[in-house]
């Protein structure tokens, strides 16, 4: 399975993106690299939960804000400024979805649909996908959020562990639950 | 949570989003989201000690002119006397117009603060009396006059 490369940083970039941290702590200002840099992976995370376009920016733009708001408690832990960002991400997404009433939206292709068919060791046909489309719609947050990072959005092990704020092994075995599940709906 | 699933939603483009940025908005809701002065903790080291010292003050002050207005009776332990009986009291100041006397009973060792009639605020310290025998209770009659 391809893995989303924008999580894999070189260490040069890790530690030019550490001094814009650095300068970001001293002065706002100074975010504005970070605010290009992260900016359309944040919006693309929050909009793959919503349809609402215009929700989704502003979502965003409440992110760096917060983000902005609370840069000076960050601290470095070996992985990019990203998994901090999805974090405040998915706690303002689910804000929204509750105080602005925006409807939680699982978006996925066709081609995910057939990677999952096709690690669930069965026949990769129309037929199958249709069905697992409908079956997704029986899982519970929690785990359609793990399928999703995994499957749809083709993220590390790692990098949904620090999302998520669980081990890499504990988001392993999650993701493996969640697809069992599935599985069990998918040959009932 | 209502949840909507979607097959095969249009993608958006890069250059749409990047189009999209506003780093000066989200400098301005930075700004927005800051917390007023007084949520700030350094405004409770030499500012809020300021205020509230001023606070105090000023009520202090207002309990002062309370005591002036309403004709506090203190009675100091400088004008700690003996009397035996009856005391001597003052004589009316308009012949025929008396005054009947307000009693208020006192434990010197705790001495007194109340209210009395015609806004009158009584108020004897603690020990500013000698009762004999010590620790005897004491009657205290007040009657007041205004011109």
């Amino acid at each position: 399975m391809s893995v989303n490369l924008l999580y894999h940083q070189t260490s040069a970039k890790l530690e030019e993106e550490q001094g814009w941290i650095r300068r970001a702590q001293k002065d706002p200002e100074e975010f504005g690299p970070l605010y290009e840099k992260y900016h359309e992976q944040i919006f693309r995370y929050v909009h793959q939960r919503m349809d609402d376009q215009e929700l989704a920016f502003d979502v965003t733009s409440q992110v760096f804000m917060k983000a902005l708001k609370n840069i000076k408690k960050y601290e470095y832990r070996g992985v990019p400024l990203s998994s901090w960002l999805y974090r405040i991400a998915k706690s303002e997404l689910y804000q929204t979805f509750r105080n602005r009433k925006a409807t939680r939206t699982v978006n996925m292709d066709t081609l995910n649909l057939a990677d999952m068919v096709e690690e669930m060791d069965d026949e990769q046909n129309e037929l199958n996908r249709k069905k697992l489309f409908e079956m997704l719609k029986k899982l519970n947050e929690n785990d359609l959020q793990l399928i999703e990072m995994r499957y749809f959005e083709k993220r590390a092990f790692r990098e949904i562990g620090e999302i998520l704020e669980l081990t890499e092994n504990n988001a392993k075995v999650k993701c493996f639950r969640a697809l069992e599940k599935l599985k069990k709906y998918f040959i009932s | 949570m209502k949840t909507k699933f979607n097959l095969d939603r249009d993608k958006l483009n890069s250059d749409y989003i990047k189009s999209k940025q506003d780093y000066k908005k989200v400098l301005n809701g930075f700004e927005a989201l800051k917390p007023p002065i007084w949520k700030n903790p350094w405004f409770y080291g030499p500012v809020g000690l300021t205020s509230l010292a001023a606070i105090l003050v000023t009520t202090l002050q207002s309990q002062i002119n309370v005591y002036e207005n309403n004709s506090t009776l203190i009675i100091s332990s400088a004008s700690k006397q003996s009397f035996s009986g009856e005391t001597p009291c003052i004589k009316t100041p308009i012949s025929g117009q008396d005054l009947d006397f307000q009693t208020f009973k006192v434990l010197p060792e705790k001495g007194l603060y109340t209210e009395a009639a015609y806004e009158t605020t009584i108020h004897i310290p603690a020990n500013s009396l000698n009762s004999k025998p010590a620790g005897d209770t004491m009657k205290v009659k007040i009657r007041k006059f205004q011109d």
